[in-house]
């Protein structure tokens, strides 16, 4: 007869210490029978700690079809309060006595699924709108959340095969978070399992190494394969680097794991940008996860076409397009 | 003949934001309109963002096909400043000698 799992939730799960969630989280790994899990030392849980608790209760009900006990709780916690706000139990299909899921507003932003068929464009406009409620922002700040979120959400459909969850939040202290995390193949099986040439040679590669390679600009699992009228790739994979820039000259954070492997970059320091290698972690994370944040107020006066550009000049990627016969006309009003 | 396509309507949204849509969009509509001779103007009205991947997928497959199209059949119109920077990075993206 297997052994039950007990999953003791720690006390924080944030941008530092997610390892202590991931380490939790595997306790289920070796114990294979009922699960249940204990939220009563939660104290601060962000977003993507927040989609990956979801993400893992998911693969282990829906896909190991373990039965998922979450313990009563005898006092009251904020963060158990908070995440049921974001519907967190309606997702699982739990049903508990506390109160049920509220609408987007300015504190509450609820959690979305990703699915094979999510609009992207939707989730992402409603998510900034709602976590934007009441805040004062312009419209660059809203463009660059919108991108950001884009991105991911169809880096999950594109590569995941597995279950995603997408959370956004805005913190007083103006920091914008982005949290996504999955429990679908990791970053080096999408590579295998699409073909992807950039395999060869590379079969011993660890986690941490597909997850540097991820991060590459025009590096995606996907950019070999031809569109349907055969002219370039479905997927140049742009959008993940453009991501970690942007968090970069936004004096955020960005943090990115995969399985074993685990690459986070910490830019709240202008002058000491921290921006080491990917490393190994165990245990390992089943799926995918990704942090990023933003503190808006470090864009000051430039547009997020500005900002854009600079993370493409970084790329090397801004105007070295060949002039085209009749480019001048192009465009018009 | 040409063929105007408000991208606003045909995508439902201000934002446009998913690779796999325009691949699917550039395969089945832009594509047949371009190989029956026609020209083609993407109309920007009311769209205000979008994402690399869309561009990309949407704008630099085309460019690289059609190249000598640019300007006089594949035109672009009412473009933010935002919006004419991704079509012109796509245009990058299509000339870059790794794609």
């Amino acid at each position: 007869m297997s052994e039950h799992s007990f999953v003791q939730l720690p006390a924080r799960a944030g941008f530092a210490d997610m390892q202590d969630l991931i380490k939790a989280l595997s306790v289920t790994d070796v114990n294979k029978g009922d699960i249940f899990v204990s939220m009563s030392e939660m104290e601060f849980y962000e977003p993507s700690a927040v989609c990956a608790l979801l993400a893992q209760l998911t693969r282990w009900k829906l896909v190991e079809g373990r039965a998922v006990t979450v313990l009563p709780e005898r006092r009251r916690n904020s963060v158990v309060g908070y995440i049921r706000h974001m519907g967190f139990f309606q997702k699982l299909g739990i049903t508990d006595d506390g109160a049920t899921a509220k609408g987007a507003t300015a504190n509450y932003v609820p959690i979305e699924e990703v699915k094979g068929d999510s609009k992207v464009d939707v989730v992402a406009l409603k998510m900034v709108k709602a976590a934007m409620s009441g805040r004062s922002a312009n419209d660059d700040v809203r463009q660059l959340l919108c991108y950001a979120l884009g991105e991911l959400l169809k880096n999950v459909q594109q590569h995941s095969r597995g279950t995603g969850y997408v959370m956004a939040q805005y913190y007083e202290t103006g920091l914008f978070q982005i949290g996504i995390a999955d429990n679908g193949i990791g970053i080096k099986e999408s590579y295998i399992s699409s073909l992807s040439p950039k395999v060869k040679g590379r079969e011993t590669w660890s986690d941490a190494q597909w997850v540097e390679e991820a991060i590459r600009c025009q590096s995606s699992s996907k950019v070999h394969l031809r569109s349907p009228h055969g002219e370039g790739p479905v997927n140049r994979g742009i959008g993940l680097t453009m991501c970690s820039l942007f968090a970069k000259e936004c004096l955020g954070h960005f943090e990115l794991i995969s399985h074993a492997g685990r690459l986070s970059h910490d830019f709240k320091f202008m002058d000491k940008p921290n921006e080491p290698a990917a490393v190994e972690i165990s245990p390992p994370y089943h799926g995918v996860l990704c942090s990023i944040a933003f503190n808006p107020s470090a864009m000051g006066q430039i547009s997020f076409m500005d900002l854009r550009r600079q993370a493409l000049t970084e790329l090397g990627m801004l105007g070295k397009a060949t002039p085209l016969t009749g480019s001048d006309t192009m465009f018009s009003s | 003949m040409s063929t105007t396509i408000q991208m606003r309507l045909r995508f439902d949204s201000t934002f446009l934001a998913d690779g796999d849509v325009a691949v699917r969009f550039c395969s089945q509509e832009v594509e047949p309109a371009l190989q029956r001779g026609e020209s083609v103007v993407f109309d920007f009205e009311g769209v205000d963002n979008m994402t690399d991947s869309f561009s990309n997928a949407c704008f630099a497959n085309l460019f690289k096909k059609h190249r000598g199209l640019v300007g006089n059949r594949i035109r672009f119109k009412a473009c933010t400043p935002l919006i004419k920077d991704f079509v012109l990075s796509a245009l990058t993206m299509a000339d870059s000698k790794d794609n």
